[in-house]
């Protein structure tokens, strides 16, 4: 199964107020790769902008991998429906007990992502 | 001279604060037994901008009626096969960026899982908005823009109004999508999405 680890994606056409965001922190979405991340944070262990949300010495692995292929030539509507939803409330789907161990994984994983989210993009 | 007036002021604050916690816990949390809408004031001091807006991007969201404050909101583009991007976590709301910005001419889309991974999405309760319900949106600049729900739907995937929810408008108006419907353990997928519309109607800064 594809688990997307990132959780920002980058910009790629905000120019018209593109100021205004760069002026306030940089944050994982900015990069096109993790290595270009890395080159930021090493230049500067302090870490201002908190690249590196779990302090484990590497700045954004959950760079977008999956955002990385961004459709970024095409300005037309989103084309069909949403996919906002993998599963019914409670975790438990169609009898999959494997899932319902999943869904108290992820919940770690969403709960970290969501730290670094706060940190990273409280502006 | 301050022996007379103190004690007014006291009870006068505090009356205030019981009005704003009162307020405040009646907008907390899904509101099933909810009665009249759920608004938001504008903050005192703030100057009262016009609409439409510059365009400036979203940094929080907040829906008192379902309980739903985030300072931070993602931003979301296309998936390969130009569906809208969804966040890659339950609770983070995104918005969609190659669209209007909130407060502009045109509908801003904002998108939350109802549920991913089995966790409760930013969105769970999106369907449990009304007609003047109040969005409260942040942006990048330091101004807020109030959005008022005008309608809710439910559409099938297979039938997404996509000239309704991204078509350009001759207001600032607002789009929040979820899924809801049956759940189709196979994909994994609802059949269908919890739209909300609603329009701009008042912004400060």
């Amino acid at each position: 199964m594809v688990d997307r680890l990132c959780h920002h994606l980058k910009d790629t056409h905000h120019h018209h107020h593109r100021g205004a965001w760069y002026s306030r922190d940089l944050d994982c979405g900015d990069f096109d790769t993790q290595d270009a991340a890395q080159a930021v944070y090493e230049a500067d262990r302090s870490d201002p902008n908190n690249l590196d949300g779990d302090n484990d010495g590497v700045a954004c692995e959950d760079n977008p991998d999956g955002y990385r292929t961004v459709v970024a030539d095409y300005d037309g509507y989103p084309q069909g429906g949403v996919a906002t939803g993998d599963s019914l409330p409670g975790g438990a789907s169609g009898g999959a007990a494997a899932l319902a161990g999943l869904g108290v994984a992820s919940l770690t994983g969403a709960t970290r992502r969501r730290d670094e989210d706060e940190h990273e993009e409280l502006v | 001279m301050t022996r007379t007036r103190s004690p007014l002021l006291v009870w006068a604050l505090a009356a205030l604060a019981a009005v704003i916690a009162l307020t405040v816990l009646m907008n907390v949390g899904p509101s099933s037994a909810r009665t009249g809408t759920s608004t938001v004031s504008v903050p005192a001091g703030a100057a009262t901008e016009a609409l439409p807006l510059a365009a400036s991007a979203p940094v929080g969201i907040e829906i008192p009626a379902i309980g739903v404050t985030r300072d931070s909101v993602m931003k979301l583009g296309y998936n390969e096969d130009l569906s809208l991007q969804v966040p890659t976590d339950a609770a983070t709301v995104g918005w969609f960026s190659r669209g209007a910005a909130p407060g502009t001419n045109g509908p801003a889309v904002f998108a939350s899982h109802v549920n991913y991974k089995g966790v409760e999405g930013g969105f769970a309760h999106l369907d449990a908005l009304t007609a003047g319900d109040e969005i409260l949106v942040h942006r990048a600049d330091g101004s807020a823009v109030v959005f008022v729900v005008d309608r809710v739907e439910q559409a099938s995937k297979q039938a997404f109004p996509t000239a309704q929810v991204y078509g350009p408008t001759g207001d600032a108006q607002i789009r929040l999508i979820t899924c809801g419907g049956d759940f189709d353990a196979s994909r994994r997928s609802y059949e269908d999405n919890v739209i909300v519309f609603g329009h701009a109607e008042r912004a400060w800064r």
